[in-house]
């Protein structure tokens, strides 16, 4: 069965990239939005596999997001990603503390992003 | 009166005069007698040596009057009657002339007396001349005083034992916003302090100010809030030191600076940072993206010109993102904010991931690499891996770009157990470097020659962040090099880490 991803993230280049990358290379369907809003109502209605999200968004931002969506219990259990363009770890540790399943840096490569989300969730490549 | 009343007088007398002789030659004053007429009749010798007693003018005769040049008769006159009636504090201040010519401050007491049995008035004169220069200059320094404290743009307060004001210069006013001289009197502390949103105020005996008074020691604090008289905080940072006055603290004097200015460019700079950090890679992140589906044929097979052309947008776009994340680390060096997570890491992984990270670089450029794989590589050391990968990817990288294909670039470890050390060498058989840049390579934006630039994918910072890398581990990166042999750079680390820093 195809894996379903939910991306976030207010970039149109980075999202149709994101996009192009996981579905062409990793055979992911991916659902793409451009705010923590939208996020927020399609992981409620229709909850994917996996959400991949962008940490600085107007509006409602990445950690702001994850938090709304722990409180939904349509949402609370879907593991979540960031994509961040923070390179520290310590930006990277913190925001693992917030819940989040793995941290994933921009610019990524799109060859590899597939294979590092797989990676993250515990999936084989 | 007998012949023996008569002797014993003469001897009274006689001695009475050796006496003031001795007295008259012992004192530090210029002493001269005066008869009624105004004449010289008596002088000591340093009154004969400041007037001058010459045989063909001598000192004895000569009218009082030419010695003042400054003459002022009714002075003179009430000081006479003064001492006349007794009273001996009567003294005036006359300005003699010397027999060189000098204008010779002096103090001047007179008291009646008698002299060979007639009536005369001795005049002892004390030489201002010292006093006076060492007032003049203390009247210079306490004037520069003065200027260097009106014209400091810190503010300047000194205060009592109790953390009264005793004195605020204009700047301190200034930057308190208080109409000047109106903090004398008032306590600094109170006046500089203000209940938070919650009522609360710093309490005075935890302030460091009080400490310099309790304690007698300088301290001072980089970034504390000072109240201003319209309510608003401002940042400042000030030094409170002593005034210690017979081995005990009498006060301290305080001098602060307004850092606004400053926190608000910390601020812009941080908000750049950050901006810089965002704003450049999302771009980034779509260009590398986009070429690097290409490239990867995600889309199909490209005529091998394109692929050509997207390999080099590929390694610009690379090149730029290294670049950003360069500057970012130095931004973060000169910050302070450069924070190392320090872990045990095995050497040989290290040595791994830095080799790996360059596996491509050196596959295109045809050098080969050889990792020694030694017995030490499965030493732990203790350091922040991701920067320590970092470090030698950097080294590994010049190797690369610096050799001619088909020579070899070789990674070893050595142990120097004395020191606790771990140096790992990377050693080039490219084209060295010239003995007076060695230094310099480790300077921002250097290359050892313009061509360099052209040798691509260097941003010209390498080497300083892993200079600083290496440095913040408590080790060292150096380099050894001979022209047209190769290189050899090595980073010198300690096994346990980095030192622990005293507290501060």
């Amino acid at each position: 069965m195809t894996r379903r991803l939910l991306l976030v993230d207010d970039d149109d280049g980075v999202r149709l990239v994101a996009r192009t990358a996981l579905e062409r290379v990793g055979g992911w369907a991916v659902t793409a939005v451009s705010s923590g809003e939208e996020a927020l109502g399609q992981a409620a209605t229709d909850p994917p596999d996996a959400i991949l999200l962008d940490v600085m968004m107007p509006g409602l931002d990445g950690p702001a997001t994850l938090a709304e969506l722990r409180t939904n219990p349509l949402t609370a259990h879907i593991p979540v990603i960031f994509l961040t363009a923070k390179a520290r770890t310590t930006h990277h540790a913190r925001l693992l503390e917030l819940g989040a399943s793995g941290v994933l840096v921009k610019p990524f490569d799109p060859m590899q992003l597939s294979n590092e989300v797989a990676a993250v969730l515990g999936f084989g490549p | 009166m007998t012949d023996d009343e008569r002797r014993v007088e003469r001897r009274v007398r006689r001695e009475a005069q050796e006496w003031m002789h001795v007295v008259a030659e012992s004192v530090v004053e210029s002493i001269v007698g005066v008869d009624l007429d105004g004449r010289i009749v008596f002088a000591n010798s340093r009154a004969r040596a400041l007037f001058g007693d010459a045989p063909l003018s001598p000192l004895i005769g000569r009218s009082a009057a030419e010695l003042i040049s400054d003459q002022s008769p009714a002075q003179i006159a009430t000081l006479i009657s003064k001492a006349e009636s007794g009273d001996p504090s009567g003294r005036l201040e006359m300005v003699a002339r010397s027999a060189t010519g000098e204008q010779i401050p002096l103090d001047i007491t007179f008291s009646p007396a008698h002299l060979d049995g007639r009536r005369v008035y001795i005049a002892s004169g004390r030489d201002l001349t010292d006093q006076r220069r060492a007032q003049r200059a203390l009247e210079r320094i306490s004037q520069q005083q003065h200027l260097i404290l009106t014209s400091s743009a810190d503010g300047i307060v000194q205060i009592d034992r109790t953390g009264i004001v005793v004195y605020a210069n204009p700047s301190a006013h200034r930057i308190l916003r208080r109409r000047v001289g109106s903090m004398h009197g008032h306590s600094l502390h109170t006046m500089t302090h203000r209940a938070d949103d919650e009522g609360r105020v710093e309490p005075w005996v935890s302030s460091k100010i009080w400490r310099t008074l309790e304690d007698g020691e300088i301290l001072s604090n980089q970034r504390d809030m000072f109240a201003r008289a319209d309510g608003l905080p401002i940042p400042v940072s000030f030094t409170s030191a002593p005034i210690i006055e017979d081995g005990a603290t009498s006060g301290a004097v305080v001098v602060f600076t307004d850092v606004s200015e400053q926190a608000a460019v910390e601020r812009a700079k941080e908000e750049f940072v950050s901006l810089v950090s965002h704003e450049l890679r999302t771009p980034l992140t779509s260009l590398k993206g986009s070429l690097g589906l290409l490239t990867g044929g995600v889309f199909g097979p490209l005529p091998d010109e394109a692929q050509e052309m997207l390999q080099l947008a590929v390694s610009n776009t690379d090149r730029l993102v290294r670049l950003v994340n360069d500057i970012l680390d130095l931004q973060r060096v000169d910050d302070g904010r450069l924070q190392l997570h320090l872990q045990p890491h095995r050497l040989g992984q290290l040595v791994d991931d830095a080799v790996s990270t360059v596996a491509g670089l050196y596959a295109s450029r045809g050098v080969l690499l050889q990792p020694s794989g030694s017995a030490l590589d499965d030493l732990d050391v203790v350091c922040d891996g991701d920067r320590i990968v970092q470090v030698l990817t950097n080294l590994l990288g010049n190797a690369a770009k610096f050799s001619a294909p088909g020579t070899t670039v070789v990674v070893t470890s050595n142990l120097d157990p004395g020191a606790g050390d771990i140096v790992i060498d990377v050693t080039d058989q490219g084209r060295g470097i010239p003995h007076e840049r060695l230094e310099q390579i480790f300077e921002r934006f250097e290359q050892v020659d313009s061509s360099d630039a052209r040798h691509g994918s260097g941003s010209g910072l390498g080497l300083t962040i892993s200079r600083v890398l290496v440095e913040m581990h408590g080790g060292w990166l150096t380099v050894v090099s001979e022209q047209g042999k190769g290189s050899v750079f090595s980073a010198r680390l300690p096994i346990a880490g980095p030192p622990q820093e005293a507290e501060q």
